[in-house]
Formats: structure tokens, C-alpha cells, sequence
């Protein structure tokens, strides 16, 4: 059986994030592996040693700087989580709270974060909107969409999650990395989408790091609407900025 | 309420009316004619509204949904009762539109606007520019819902906006069952309240829905109880850790039976569509008319009785031997779906079809974002009484993503994005009564298409989609 803890589902609720967590349910259920979700929320813990993984979706950004209070309580078993090995995705707003520090620029209060990722977010009163393109691995392509007023800065020690390659925005320039990842276990990005519905391939390689082996084929209907839906939206973008699949930075 | 007599505004100044009246004469043969003339004279006299001489009565409506319904309803309510309305409800909700409405209906010398009232419909982030010119008398919010993300980023976002558009001495008419439009009302004297209230109206408690935007209060952010739900996080809530609740209403629905809507236990209403998203336009319609307008209960109740706004929102249908309801929607807009999903469930027959087109979100701004199909209860259509739902369009292979992790049957499932072939399949492979829904963006790939299998007439029927 394996362990995913939804963090704040009810609360840090934007742009579809719920879902994540009930895709990757499904595509483990493909491989005839069953998993148990755990709600971790305000007055309700779940048990974060013994977890496989831990979502946190994206918020508004006073609700991620209530969860970040609430988290705090939480952070040796975090830290005890992480040493083992525990896989934790953060997205969106959400990502702040696992940096060294928030500004709000909105207030100019200052804020701990819990330092998981060698990075500095500052909350700006202005939103953005974009639509990217972004590789990973070996060129491998990811689509989606932020929808963001934090401005993330990674310090120097600190490894993206993407490289972007377009963004509808121009935010991001044509090279500059995107998220944070830190080593085979801890990924962070600020595209929502949701990040793992729009990315099938994405959803596979987590899946598979959950499943401990190399992941059984999946031939459902969702799953195979969910390639399809990823082909007709990166040929959408690819058409506006001539990002081929083939194509690396 | 009026700009003082600028002396930049003198005689040869009547300059931007005139210039604004002509712009409307030549715009509405070309389709600009809300738009265009305002966002001229904006750019030349930005200043021009500010030396308006405006009614006493400027009742601006905003807010995510049902802004335009209930600005058709107040103006139709005025003019029963023999006001005379200056209005933007037939042109645009920026401020160009407000600009073209109140300029084009001055009189260049006076520069007095020839009405006894004005109902402006507004854009949510668009009252701070608007308002800077002039000092509506009242403000109506009829509600802030998840609404086109890409562009309002979240609710949160929006309240903050709207908010620098809410002039001090601005009297707010405010939606005592939606908690964070409600609160605007918060320690503001002389806000105005209206609501509904009605049991047959009131949500079943056991309906689960894809997120709930009441779980926690937007005042304290603790968690929040309800006594009733009328759909989604709009209901009687109450936060027992700072005792925000929803207040006591002017006026309410109290009753909604055998198609009629019935006000504060007394006014009987026959309404166009017969839901709850319509039974709070009414309710808002009904208290503006009569707490800012001064307009008498009963007159106010029969300028409502029956009226049907020409709004082509529910458009009937025929098509291979079925018949059909085409709903309006807006993509991006789960509160919209919803409205017309509960209207496809509450068919009295055994057996629909639903069709759900999602081809393109925008006209104006580039989004391919589909996070907003997950906050749509689509769940609800695994429903046994829903024997088929078609998909269609560009994202139709998202929605089936959606609807299939969503717990629907794959069996009834007709995944088709093209869309002439989607309309032989909403001719051969229907069952029963068919609810057709999507936005203003795609309306017409489906309508347009419809006219090669039969001539849809408006509707006049008692029951159907909500938008907006
Ligand atoms: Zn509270």
C-alpha cells in the first residue's frame, strides 16, 4: 500500500490542484498497486513519517501563509520525511512556503519559511499570466500555465525543476529555470495546470518513483485522453512559439 | 453625485458630448457603438465624466455573476415605474462603456445626463477606474465567484480590486447569502442586504461538489458552518470563532413553488428561469429597486411578474427527433456549469443527453488553461437519469480526462472534437431530452451548426440555464 498525504486539499484549492493527488491514485491502481490518501489540515494530522508522498497544491497567498504557520508545527517530521527519502511535490503559491524566506511586499511583513529549498519568495500586488513551455531531462517537454503573484529567487546552491523554453508572458526568458528540485525526491514548480494532468509523462515518472519499479502500461481511457489532451494543447502552443518537441535550449 | 461646474467645461467644451453622440451614430453601424466613442473621449478628455451633472440615483452593478440580468431586470423595473433610465446594458462593462453611456445621453450645454436614473453595469476590476470620475450612489455585488482565472487570478485577488472602486459614501447592496462579497458590509453603515431564503430552493446537504469556497470565513479564515446551502458556498453561513453570519435581509425570497418566486412572504413573481442563480438576480432586482430607487414593492413585483428578457441565454431546439435546450455559459466560470447541470438533472424524465463544447476559452486573451474544468461539479453526471454526454471541440479530450477521473461511466462517453461530426452524433446517438451547454466563445459552432438540422427558436420556458 501506498501512502500519499494531500496537504490543505480543502484549502489550498486553486486551479484544479485536488486532482493531482486522485490522478496518481489512478495510474498506480493501473499497475494494480493501491494507494491510501491522507488528509493533513488544520486540527487534523496525518501520519507524515510513514508516508510515501506529500502534495501541496497551490492557494491564494494569505491561505499559503496560513498553512505555512500550521506546517511549522510539523517541520521535524518533515525533516525526518525528506531524510528517508519521502517524495514531496509542491505547486504554485505553494512553493514559498518551503523557501528560507517570504516578503510580502503587499504588508512588508517577513516571513520564515521552512527552508527546505535554498530560495528567497516575495509577494508582489501584481498577478501575472503565462503560458509555458519547458523542458526536463533530456529534453523532455512539460505545458501549463502560471498564474502567480510571488516572484521566486533561487540562490545559487539551489537546482531548478524546468528550463523554459516559452512563456506567453515573456516573465521567463527562452533558457531560464523554472521550480525547484532537490534530488530524486523533492520537486516544486510554480506551473499549475494541474501540473500532472496536462503532463501524462510527468505523472508516469512520479507514479513509477511510488511504485518502486518500472511502471506497468496503462491502456484506461482517462489516461489515454490525458496524452491526447497533452498533444492538442502543446500543438496550440507550439504553433504560437515554434517550440517543436525535438527542440532544446 | 455631479461634477462641479468646471470652468475647463465651459461653452466650447460640449466638444466631447457632441464628439461622443456622433462616434455612437457612426460606431453602432459598424458594431462599436458602446465602445469605441467611450474610449476616444476617454483619451482626449479623460477628465470629462468628472463635470457630468448626474441624476441623484447612479446605481452601479457588479460582481462575477448575474451583473447583466439583474441590470435588464432594475432597468425594466425603472421604466415601469416611469423613470427615465440612462443604462450601458446593451454595450460594453468597461469603462469606454460607461464613458459612451452617460456622454452620448448628455446635453452639450447643461452637460446634465437626461435621465432620473443610472444603472451601469461594471466589471469587477474595472470599478477603480470608473469610479475615480464619479461617486456611484449605490453599489449592487451580486457575488465573487471563481470567474476566468487566467485574468483574476483568484477570489481573494478580486475582492481587493473591487475594493478600490468602492467609494466612501457609496451605499453597498449587498448578497447576504455570499460570504466574501457579504463582506464588504462588514462595520459599513447603511449597506442594504437582500437574499434567498426559500426551502425548495435550499441544496440537498448530502450534494458534494468539486471544491467549496465556504469551508473557511473570509474574515477570520477559520472554519465555517451553514444552515442551508442554496448552491455551492452561497447559503446562510455562520463563523462561530469571530461571529461573521449572514445578516438580516431587506428583502428575500421565501418561497419558490409551482413556478412562481415569492418576496418577503407577499409578492408573488412569475420568473423568466426558474432557479436559484435567477431567484438571487430577482431578489437583488427587487431590493435595488426599492431601497435605492425608491421604487414601490408592488410596482417593483408586477414589472417583474413574467418578464422575459430577450437574452438568448436558453435557446430550444430540435434535432433528430429529439428536443433540446441549448444553456449559455462562460468557460472558466464553474458556478455557470453547475447552475446548467443541476437544470439538465432536475428534467422530469428518465433520460438526457448532455453536450459540452470547450473549443476555445478566450476572444480576447491568449488561455489554454483548463485547470477550471476540475471545479465543475461533473461529477454529477454520473447520474443514471444522463444516458449520453458528448464532448466536443479542440479540449473535448480534457473534459473526458475530467469526467472519466470524475467517477462518469465511460460508457456514456461520445469523445468527438470535431465538431460537424459531433453534430451528427448529437443527431443519431442522443437519448431523450438533450442539454447542450457552453460559452459566448462557442455558442455559435454549435447554434450556426444546429440551423442545418432545424430552426432553433427562443425559448420561453420556465426553467434553464443560468450564466453570466
Ligand atoms: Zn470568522
Amino acid at each position: 500500500m501506498i501512502s500519499i498525504i494531500a496537504a490543505y486539499p480543502d484549502f489550498l484549492d486553486l486551479y484544479g490542484e485536488y486532482s493531482a493527488v486522485r490522478l496518481l491514485e489512478k495510474r498506480l491502481a493501473c499497475g494494480d498497486r493501491q494507494v491510501k490518501v491522507s488528509t493533513l489540515t488544520f486540527g487534523r494530522y496525518a501520519e507524515i513519517e510513514k508516508a510515501d508522498m506529500i502534495y501541496v497544491g497551490a492557494g491564494t497567498e494569505n491561505r499559503m501563509l496560513a498553512a505555512l504557520e500550521d506546517l511549522r508545527g510539523y517541520a521535524g517530521q518533515l525533516k525526518a520525511f525528506l531524510e528517508k527519502g519521502g517524495i514531496l511535490e509542491v505547486s504554485g503559491s505553494s512553493m514559498a512556503i518551503f523557501c528560507n524566506r517570504i516578503t510580502d511586499q503587499r504588508s512588508g511583513n517577513r516571513y520564515e519559511g521552512l527552508g527546505v529549498f535554498d530560495a528567497e519568495a516575495e509577494i508582489t500586488p501584481k498577478r501575472r499570466y503565462g503560458e509555458l513551455i519547458c523542458s526536463y531531462g533530456d529534453g523532455k517537454k512539460i505545458i501549463g500555465a502560471v498564474n502567480s503573484s510571488i516572484d521566486f529567487r533561487r540562490n545559487s546552491g539551489q537546482k531548478e525543476m524546468f528550463t523554459v523554453l516559452w512563456d506567453s508572458s515573456k516573465r521567463f526568458q527562452k533558457g531560464a529555470g523554472e521550480g525547484m528540485r532537490t534530488g530524486e525526491n523533492v520537486y516544486a514548480s510554480e506551473i499549475t495546470g494541474p501540473l500532472i494532468c496536462r503532463n501524462p509523462r510527468l505523472m508516469d515518472e512520479i507514479a513509477e518513483k511510488l511504485y518502486g519499479d518500472s511502471l506497468p502500461e496503462c491502456t484506461d481511457t482517462w489516461y489515454l485522453e490525458a496524452w491526447k489532451a497533452y498533444e492538442h494543447a502543446f500543438g496550440i502552443l507550439s504553433a504560437e512559439s515554434h517550440i517543436r518537441q525535438d527542440e532544446t535550449v | 453625485m455631479t461634477g462641479e461646474g468646471h470652468k475647463a467645461f465651459s461653452e466650447e467644451s460640449m466638444l466631447d458630448i457632441l464628439t461622443c453622440k456622433l462616434l455612437r451614430a457612426i460606431g453602432s453601424k459598424i458594431g462599436r457603438g458602446s465602445s469605441l466613442p467611450g474610449l476616444v473621449c476617454k483619451k482626449i478628455w479623460p477628465k470629462s465624466l468628472r463635470t457630468l451633472k448626474l441624476p441623484d440615483k447612479v446605481i452601479a452593478v457588479t460582481g462575477s455573476n448575474g451583473k447583466t440580468s439583474t441590470v435588464a431586470l432594475l432597468c425594466n423595473i425603472a421604466e415601469k415605474a416611469g423613470l427615465k433610465v440612462v443604462s450601458n446594458r446593451e454595450g460594453s462593462n468597461q469603462t469606454e462603456g460607461v464613458v459612451t453611456a452617460l456622454l452620448s445621453s448628455a446635453d452639450p450645454r447643461t452637460r446634465k445626463v437626461d435621465a432620473d436614473v443610472v444603472i451601469l453595469e461594471s466589471d469587477e476590476r474595472f470599478c477603480q477606474y470608473t469610479f475615480r470620475e464619479f461617486t456611484p450612489s449605490h453599489i449592487l455585488i451580486t457575488n465573487l465567484f471563481r470567474d476566468q482565472l487566467t485574468r483574476n487570478g483568484h477570489r481573494e485577488f478580486v475582492k481587493g480590486e473591487l475594493q478600490k472602486g468602492i467609494p466612501d459614501g457609496t451605499v453597498l447592496i449587498l448578497n447576504a447569502n455570499e460570504p466574501l462579497s457579504c463582506s464588504y458590509g462588514s462595520g459599513r453603515e447603511g449597506t442594504v442586504y437582500y437574499g434567498v431564503s426559500a426551502p425548495e430552493l435550499r441544496e440537498d446537504p448530502g450534494l458534494e461538489h468539486a471544491y467549496d469556497d465556504g469551508a473557511y470565513c473570509p474574515v477570520c479564515g477559520r472554519k465555517m458552518e451553514y444552515d442551508f446551502r442554496i448552491s455551492g458556498h452561497v447559503g446562510s453561513f455562520e463563523c462561530r470563532k469571530c461571529g461573521y453570519r449572514t445578516p438580516r435581509t431587506a428583502h428575500s425570497v421565501t418561497k419558490a413553488a409551482n413556478g412562481k418566486f415569492v418576496i418577503d412572504s407577499t409578492w408573488e413573481i412569475r420568473p423568466q428561469i426558474f432557479n436559484e442563480a435567477y431567484a438571487q438576480n430577482i431578489s437583488a432586482a427587487f431590493t435595488t429597486a426599492v431601497e435605492a430607487m425608491g421604487v414601490d414593492p408592488s410596482v417593483a413585483a408586477e414589472a417583474l411578474d413574467g418578464l422575459e428578457l430577450d437574452n438568448g441565454r436558453v435557446v430550444e431546439f430540435r434535432i433528430g427527433g429529439h428536443s433540446g435546450r441549448f444553456m449559455l455559459c462562460k468557460h472558466e466560470n464553474s458556478m455557470a456549469y453547475n447552475a446548467a447541470i443541476s437544470t439538465a438533472l432536475s428534467d422530469p424524465s428518465e433520460a438526457v443527453t448532455v453536450v459540452f463544447i470547450v473549443d476555445r476559452l478566450s476572444r480576447k486573451y491568449v488561455a489554454n488553461d483548463m485547470s477550471w474544468l476540475w471545479d465543475i461539479d461533473f461529477h454529477r453526471l454520473a447520474d443514471d437519469k444522463v444516458r449520453k454526454i458528448i464532448l466536443s471541440g479542440g479540449f473535448a479530450h480534457d473534459a473526458a480526462e475530467r469526467l472519466l477521473v470524475g467517477g462518469v461511466p465511460e460508457e456514456k462517453l461520445i469523445i468527438e472534437p470535431d465538431l460537424d461530426r459531433m453534430m451528427d452524433d448529437v443527431a443519431e446517438r442522443s437519448e431523450g431530452y438533450i442539454y447542450a451547454m457552453t460559452c459566448f466563445t462557442d455558442q455559435y459552432k454549435f447554434l450556426d451548426r444546429l440551423k442545418k438540422y432545424s430552426d432553433p427558436s427562443e425559448s420561453d420556458s420556465k426553467q434553464g440555464g443560468k450564466t453570466e
